[in-house]
């Protein structure tokens, strides 16, 4: 028997929507979390870094429950694909973080004092010396999420959004053929996956020549 | 209301502490056979055959490329019906899943470990005359098994979070309990919440005691470390070693 495996096609969009969708929150997130850390400010360091470990103790599953089902204490209902792109762009944004953060400390303090010396302002320091010599560190991490990301969108499937894992498991229930969309759906990970880690990884590589030349 | 009454959530925690010794129990199981699929696959992929190499990158890529649900749900299907006879259960699927995917995850890291070491090395332990398997017993893997201590712990981390998806593939740990303590109840904000609690209460310890062994290793193993993922956030590398998208 011959399956029709382009019914997996709609639920693989659903997974980029996700992904997509929660990776550019995680980067928003991120980005705040940055901003409040540049701010300097005791108390609230403290709280971004208790907030931050809180939700890598969390699993991602555990997020998307409370999000999806918690938000019903306030009388709110959220689309399950809605739900998935908050609860797993939340989770993310502790990693996105630390990727920034860690992307920045590859900018040596002294040019920043550099900086100050010439009378430079904050922000210009950070857009013209510090950002432009980080940002080749925090691309590669980054993109790495989003690869991540794709495979972590199978857990929307937990809370009903039709996306790739569901469409298979659908498909496997209704025509009782596993293992024709088992391979397919294995090799459409494979596929949309391996080539972006490529690329990350050679990303990489040119970000630690550019500095060892620096 | 905002609190359950004592009757309930005693009810809760009695369902939530039943599920949370299956967490251990699956978690642990996958642990150990992560760290003896990632050792055995990185050695696999330094070793000086071709067909060896050959056959741990496919091993590798191809189980770092599928997310570990969906690797869940595959064994669900595909061998459950025949669950009985193979005398498996959605237990075994799960600890199955969780091992292949975060192992060839580890070996990429336990890869990068034994490569971070010089290549003269090599070279001195070769001209003294050793062969390949006893150079990488008694001369590297003896240098990069205490750097290596806090990146394992970090998939120790990942894994205890990921064993949570086993209840979508009906294992009774800790999420799956939660639920049901939902479905009986109709306060998933106060039941998730407890159960993200529960999680925290296990994995906060062991988030902690990663960092410290961090700090300690790169004062005392700097040279080696510098180049081993230094996996400060739980379970994936930020630093910039290829760690495609971290075991999940």
């Amino acid at each position: 028997m011959n399956v029709d495996l382009s019914a997996l096609w709609p639920g693989a969009l659903a997974t980029l929507r996700i992904a997509g969708g929660a990776w550019l929150l995680s980067i928003v997130l991120g980005l705040a979390i940055l901003w409040i850390r540049e701010l300097n400010i005791r108390p609230l360091l403290l709280v971004i870094d208790g907030f931050i470990t809180f939700i890598r103790a969390i699993p991602e599953l555990v997020m998307l429950y409370l999000v999806y089902f918690g938000i019903t204490y306030f009388g709110m209902r959220l689309e399950s694909l809605t739900a998935a792109v908050i609860a797993l762009g939340i989770a993310e944004c502790a990693f996105t973080a630390e990727y920034f953060r860690a992307a920045m400390k590859t900018v040596q303090p002294s040019q920043r004092m550099a900086g100050e010396s010439l009378g430079l302002s904050h922000t210009q320091i950070l857009g013209r010396i510090v950002i432009p010599q980080a940002l080749p560190f925090a691309i590669p991490p980054v993109l790495n999420s989003f690869i991540g990301l794709i495979k972590t969108a199978t857990l929307a499937s937990a809370v009903g959004a039709v996306e790739l894992l569901y469409a298979a498991q659908d498909l496997m229930n209704r025509t009782g053929q596993i293992i024709p969309v088992a391979t397919a759906l294995v090799v459409i990970y494979v596929v949309a996956t391996l080539p972006l880690t490529a690329l990350v990884g050679r990303l990489e590589v040119r970000a630690r020549e550019r500095s060892a030349r620096a | 209301m905002l609190l359950p009454d004592w009757a309930t959530l005693q009810t809760w925690l009695e369902l939530m502490l039943k599920g949370l010794v299956v967490t251990i129990q699956l978690s642990a199981v996958s642990i150990v056979f992560t760290i003896v699929i990632g050792a055995i696959a990185s050695i696999g992929a330094v070793s000086p055959r071709l067909w060896v190499r050959i056959v741990t990158r496919i091993y590798v890529d191809l189980f770092r490329s599928i997310p570990i649900l969906a690797l869940m749900i595959i064994f669900y299907f595909g061998f459950g019906p025949y669950s009985a006879e193979l005398g498996l259960n959605s237990f075994t699927f799960a600890a199955a899943a969780l091992s292949l995917s975060s192992g060839a995850y580890l070996a990429e890291v336990y890869r990068a470990a034994i490569q971070s070491v010089p290549r003269s090395q090599w070279r001195a332990a070769e001209s003294l005359g050793l062969g390949h398997g006893t150079i990488l017993r008694h001369a590297i893997i003896p240098q990069v098994i205490p750097p290596l201590v806090p990146a394992t712990l970090n998939i120790v981390i990942t894994i205890v979070k990921n064993s949570s998806l086993a209840s979508l593939i009906t294992v009774y740990e800790l999420t799956l309990s939660a639920t049901l303590a939902v479905s009986t109840s109709f306060m998933p904000m106060q039941v998730f919440l407890l159960l993200g609690v529960f999680y925290a209460a296990v994995i906060l310890p062991m988030i902690f005691a990663s960092g410290r062994l961090e700090r300690w290793v790169n004062r005392r193993y700097g040279l080696v470390s510098a180049k081993i993922p230094a996996t400060t956030t739980a379970g994936r590398s930020y630093s910039l070693i290829r760690t495609p998208g971290g075991a999940r």
